[in-house]
């Protein structure tokens, strides 16, 4: 995948106050670590960052120009939202170097449709894989399309591009296909049968 | 309907839980396609949660599968009617669920999606709080 270059300034002020402040001018508190670096506490445009994260999800890799001169490739490693409004708090930046391999957790899309009559699980959403952090997907695809009930997708059944490797056990399972509920076994479906309301009364 | 087999020890008449803050875990999709997600703050009692379970799964008949993700577990205690005031706290009268904003209440796996979203639409009716159903992203577990 390619790189996003965003431009990014040191930030001065800490603490919910000027994290916030930060926040009202359009911006994200970040931080960035990794390599045994110090870490530093910068702020990326809001904007930039949603429609890069958006795109190219946790595996994006950020060529970030610093407003102290310097420049760092970076990939984030944990996002922090707001659960209503889905807008960015604060991200964590790992500091990455171009040719070493990486191990990351890359999104799982299933795709095509099951047999008719299936309901399909998915089980694990992320995989994580080996590789160079200039070249990974934004995600790894599997297909599901005619598969009958009983009949599971595992990580040996991914595609995987050149050059990434899966750093996971091949017989972990992504999705599994049931036969879908009857009407019947859906209506009787109630978690807990119903108590005598004494029982709360105790 | 859902509640503890017995209600927890030295928790049998708690206080009324804070309803100040948003959800901070519970907020994703983890389960199946589609999700029902409070907007505000509010006490879900078991019955909201079991009538709402039944209008989802009485709309999609057949073919889906439900998942509550919330569980009621706190007793809302009320005193009797034209009664004085002291002698002691009153007895439990409901089970709730102190549910915060962005909390995802129920998930719902089912092939067709204008279908889900009529089914999670009545599901909502029958809550007592502002809900949006919200669809599960590539890669969010």
């Amino acid at each position: 995948m390619s790189e996003v270059k965003i431009s990014a300034e040191l930030r001065m002020e800490f603490g919910k106050g000027g994290a916030r402040r930060t926040r009202r001018a359009g911006k994200v508190p970040a931080v960035l670590y990794g390599h045994g670096e110090k870490p530093r506490h910068i702020a990326l445009p809001a904007r930039e960052l949603a429609a890069a994260i958006r795109h190219g999800g946790m595996t994006q890799v950020f060529n970030i120009e610093i407003s102290d001169g310097s420049t760092a490739l970076a990939l984030p490693k944990a996002i922090q939202r707001d659960p209503i409004k889905d807008t960015f708090e604060h991200v964590d930046l790992l500091i990455v170097r171009r040719g070493e391999r990486i191990m990351v957790e890359v999104r799982v899309q299933l795709v095509g449709e099951a047999a008719g009559g299936t309901l399909v699980t998915h089980e694990r959403a992320t995989l994580p894989v080996l590789a160079d952090p200039t070249r990974l997907p934004d995600r790894l695809e599997v297909s599901i399309a005619g598969l009958e009930a009983g009949s599971q997708v595992t990580a040996a059944d991914v595609a995987l591009p050149s050059g990434i490797a899966l750093a996971t056990d091949p017989g972990v399972s992504i999705a599994i296909v049931h036969a879908a509920p009857t009407a019947a076994q859906m209506a009787g479906e109630s978690p807990v049968d119903e108590i005598d309301s004494e029982v709360i009364d105790v | 309907m859902l509640m503890p087999r017995k209600p927890p020890k030295g928790f049998r008449k708690p206080h009324h839980p804070n309803r100040h803050g948003s959800a901070k875990g519970g907020t994703k999709v983890a389960f199946g396609d589609y999700g029902i997600q409070a907007l505000g703050p509010a006490y879900i009692t078991n019955r909201q949660i079991e009538a709402a379970r039944i209008a989802m799964n009485r709309h999609i008949r057949r073919g889906g599968k439900v998942w509550i993700t919330v569980f009621p577990d706190q007793a809302i205690t009320k005193k009797p009617a034209e009664t004085r005031m002291g002698s002691g706290k009153g007895s439990p009268e409901w089970w709730v669920v102190n549910v915060k904003p962005g909390r995802i209440l129920f998930e719902m796996s089912f092939g067709n999606e204008t279908v889900a979203r009529e089914a999670m639409r009545r599901a909502i009716h029958k809550l007592p709080v502002k809900c949006r159903i919200v669809k599960r992203e590539v890669g969010e577990a």
